[in-house]
């Protein structure tokens, strides 16, 4: 999987025009509860008994994607998870088809929708697309743009972007966007 | 300050202090720019959060309940990976962790979370990380 690994992340460079920070390390688990994970130290994390499934890709792409992220550290993450998981599970599931085909791979998409149909981020994704169409954003642009956005800032990026819609329009968007905090920042005290 | 730090300043409020916080700061922007016709959505939006906090709190609290009340084989999915995707504290990751073996064990036949696994692994090694660090401060 490290080499698998290599090429998704040459692959990724090319298509977001800016350098992984990934170490190059990979590191092996067992532990059946944890599939794939990308502490703040530059490793990935990845379960050994994915090798060979071809839903193994999804894995791969996702917490590669955590490299490219900007200002993925310890803080930013644990303030705002829902800004990191969701734009980068997205941004996955959107670049997965190039990522693959640039690969030579051809994996069965069904597999894939299955393990996403049920997946604990889909929360975090609807958040954030109930952002993305009230501002008529596509929806490359939208998750791309976050992703290159430090974590910290990604919300107030979003605001900004909402300074274009129509008078009558704005204070409904401010309306939900509070409420998708709730969902996509820490637990409110 | 400008209206950029502001407005970092208010979306990035997460507790009532935090969120008095960026009213003042709000409060200090609108005095020497009173001209700004953003402030008053930011006021808004000040204003939408407390109350959309005021409810996330309260439901928190009431899935607490449920949690010591009737056990966690009675939460819904959702509500054990909220209380997963929630803990922050290494205290926090063990309860979650134990509150999902349990949920698991009552039922085997859903998959396992395991997109909650990675948050609580990556907070985990975070606060690893960090005592390694003091350790080797200490050292």
């Amino acid at each position: 999987m490290r080499e698998e690994l290599e090429q998704i992340r040459r692959a990724l460079e090319e298509m977001l025009g800016r350098p992984s920070r990934w170490s190059g390390v990979l590191e092996l688990t067992d532990d059946p509860a944890v599939n794939g994970s990308k502490p703040y130290r530059c490793d990935i994390v990845l379960n050994s008994s994915l090798a060979g499934q071809d839903v193994r890709w999804r894995t791969l792409i996702h917490e590669m994607l955590h490299t490219f992220s900007a200002g993925y550290n310890r803080r930013d993450f644990d303030d705002a998870p829902g800004w990191e998981e969701g734009v980068v599970e997205q941004c996955q599931r959107l670049l997965r088809p190039a990522v693959l085909a640039r690969l030579g791979v051809g994996a069965d998409e069904a597999i894939f929708a299955w393990a996403e149909a049920s997946h604990r981020y889909n929360g975090y994704i609807r958040a954030l697309e109930t952002l993305r169409q009230s501002l008529n954003v596509p929806v490359d642009r939208f998750f791309l743009d976050l992703l290159s956005e430090p974590i910290k800032t990604r919300a107030a990026l979003v605001v900004a972007l909402s300074r274009a819609l129509p008078a009558d329009q704005h204070r409904g968007f401010l309306r939900t966007f509070s409420a998708a905090l709730t969902t996509l920042k820490r637990r409110p005290e | 300050m400008t209206l950029e730090t502001v407005t970092q300043q208010v979306v990035s409020a997460n507790t009532s202090q935090e969120r008095q916080e960026a009213r003042r700061l709000l409060h200090e922007w609108v005095s020497l720019h009173p001209e700004d016709e953003y402030a008053p959505a930011l006021s808004y939006l000040l204003d939408c959060m407390e109350e959309h906090a005021r409810e996330a709190v309260a439901e928190w609290e009431a899935l607490q309940v449920k949690l010591r009340t009737r056990g966690a084989a009675c939460l819904t999915v959702d509500e054990v990976a909220r209380i997963g995707l929630s803990a922050r504290s290494l205290e926090e990751i063990h309860h979650a962790r134990e509150v999902l073996h349990a949920w698991e064990q009552a039922h085997p036949e859903e998959r396992i979370m395991h997109e909650v696994y990675e948050v609580l692994y990556v907070r985990e090694d975070g606060w690893r990380a960090e005592a390694a660090e003091l350790a080797a401060l200490a050292a």
